[in-house]
């Protein structure tokens, strides 16, 4: 397509490589963007150019931050002894907004497979393992997807922080039926694994963290 | 039991539009060679299975001349379809429909609608053990949704462990892929034990009923036989310089394969013609019970089945299909044939059907 100018060409095709957005949306944002005032687009700009400049990931954990250690590690409020290793940030975020985990993360970056051409060494495995190693740390909380890929991460994983610290608990996220789902219209192989992983039902809501 | 009730086929094939209605019956079509008859049957196993039988691209199954097909039939007596559709537009690919609402992942489709069909092409089976692998797969994935999916996931370990190996990476990125081939690899191994067996005891009462006048078997031959999981992680580890070596996994259930045999030898190199065609006759016909007994009756498909048979041969088959029927059972030949059964007659010619 033909656009009226160079500058328009240069900002479509710029918004058009964002995931989600096609041509035309992008062509859509940039006319937006004309009408606006100048400062506006100006402040968008200066946004834009702060993120990539002022973001960091944290030398702990591996989660975004503005500085070089982030704000759940530098939380002392927080459980040292308990780690959730969760495959990207998003996860990290969505059990953050649960309010119910008040230990540390550890985000590995994706996980592992050979199709993508991911292997362990592309994840952040090893900084982790010296974490497990230095910050007495009694469990790790596996918050991987509940894909082939996450199983593999999840068996890769435990095999390697069973061979720096042999006592340390190992434990895996509940696989089951989501909540205000009805049984009729779960898949079989989540229904079959959630009846061999039943828990006791208590009368009162368990409330451990 | 379900069945196709009606049928649209639109630029599908030699089809540039047909519109037909078909009771729960015996069906016989015939007319000429090049007709479009086997294309008809073609269309019904596409809406059961996805694919055509024969090895075909779905731009070859579109009318000539033409980017897309339609596919669209209404079905009685199914618990859960109404409408089925399969359609195919070039660039798109190929989309179905339950109901009207398209499906995201076609092997959720698998066993929906079984269906079992038999063609000239079959008798390929005999002699390439690859394309037994994957009748068998096929067969046992319409009659159980555990086994695909099982299967799917032993076939996604197979691949990203073969990229591995071809990048010769260390054994320890290996393990996890190799744990999970053991896993699912013995429930496969399970199944098919439990399947073929079941399948030889059909087969051994059509053979004959069917007045068999040789004796012949199938034999399961699993790659690897290993009873627990430990058992096979070792197994495994025993091949892996050889892996290496190759570049891909060589052992495992991929390699599974199952052995026909006529008087103890093998039928492809034994058997004569007539053998090996009365063996994959009797075979489908177990097929089609085995899957009665495990799923709904399937729809039955005969392609050019009664082609160089004798006339007391074809009389033996069909009064056999009469005595059990289930299902919906269709039928092509090149002319007209009198059954002494009650049956359905199509004629068709030039791809039109002649009232």
């Amino acid at each position: 397509m033909e656009y009226p100018t160079e500058s328009i060409k240069n900002v479509v095709e710029s918004f058009s490589k964002l995931p989600g957005i096609g041509k035309k949306t992008a062509l859509r944002l940039t006319l937006y963007l004309i009408q606006r005032a100048s400062h506006e687009v100006d402040s968008l700009a200066n946004a834009l150019l702060a993120l990539h400049k002022n973001t960091f990931r944290c030398k702990n954990c591996n989660n975004l931050s503005d500085r070089e250690i982030c704000n759940i590690c530098s939380d002392n409020s927080r459980d040292n002894g308990i780690i959730c290793v969760v495959e990207e940030i998003g996860d990290l975020l969505a059990i953050e907004k649960t309010n119910t985990f008040k230990g540390r993360y550890h985000v590995l970056g994706g996980r592992i497979s050979p199709l993508e051409g991911v292997g362990p060494n592309q994840l952040s495995i090893n900084k982790l393992l010296e974490r497990i190693l230095n910050e007495n740390v009694q469990e790790v909380i596996l918050a991987l997807s509940t894909t082939q890929e996450g199983d593999t991460t999840a068996f890769y994983l435990s095999k390697e922080i069973l061979s720096v610290n042999p006592n340390i608990l190992i434990s895996h996220i509940a696989k089951g039926i989501p909540s205000g789902a009805s049984l009729e219209y779960t898949d079989e192989l989540t229904l079959s694994r959630s009846l061999i992983y039943r828990s006791q039902y208590s009368v009162i809501s368990p409330s451990k963290t | 039991m379900f069945y196709y009730s009606h049928i649209e086929l639109s630029f599908f094939r030699g089809f540039e539009n047909l519109k037909l209605e078909l009771p729960n019956d015996f069906i016989l079509i015939y007319g000429n060679n090049g007709s479009g008859k086997t294309n008809f049957l073609e269309a019904i196993n596409l809406l059961s299975l996805t694919k055509s039988f024969r090895p075909v691209t779905d731009k070859e199954l579109t009318h000539w001349n033409q980017d897309f097909y339609f596919v669209h039939a209404e079905i009685k007596n199914h618990p859960l379809l109404t409408k089925i559709s399969c359609n195919y537009l070039k660039n798109k690919g190929k989309k179905i429909f339950h109901n009207d609402n398209p499906i995201q992942k076609f092997s959720t489709h698998i066993g929906l609608l079984p269906c079992v069909s038999l063609t000239p092409d079959d008798s390929d089976i005999i002699k390439d053990s690859a394309k037994r692998r994957k009748w068998f797969n096929l067969l046992f994935s319409q009659g159980d949704k555990e086994y695909l999916n099982t299967l799917q996931k032993y076939e996604n370990a197979l691949q990203q462990r073969n990229i591995l190996l071809k990048s010769e990476k260390p054994f320890k990125e290996l393990e996890p892929w190799t744990y999970q081939l053991c896993l699912y690899g013995k429930i496969l191994l399970h199944k098919r034990k439990l399947y073929f067996e079941k399948l030889f005891k059909i087969y051994s009462q059509i053979h004959e009923a069917l007045g068999a006048w040789d004796v012949s078997k199938f034999l399961y031959a699993p790659n690897c036989d290993y009873e627990n999981i430990n058992q096979a992680i070792t197994h495994y580890e025993k091949h892996l310089k050889t892996d290496y070596l190759y570049g891909f996994t060589t052992i495992g259930a991929h390699k599974d394969n199952v052995q026909f045999l006529i008087d103890d030898q093998p039928l492809k190199h034994f058997g004569s013609q007539g053998q090996q065609k009365t063996f994959i006759i009797n075979l489908k016909l177990a097929e089609y019970e085995f899957l009665s007994n495990h799923q709904k009756a399937p729809i039955l498909l005969l392609d050019d089945v009664f082609e160089k048979l004798d006339k007391q041969r074809i009389a033996v088959i069909a009064e056999f299909l009469h005595s059990h029927q289930k299902g919906q059972i269709l039928v092509t030949h090149p002319q007209f044939l009198d059954f002494h059964f009650k049956h359905f007659r199509l004629q068709i010619q030039n791809h039109q059907i002649i009232l």
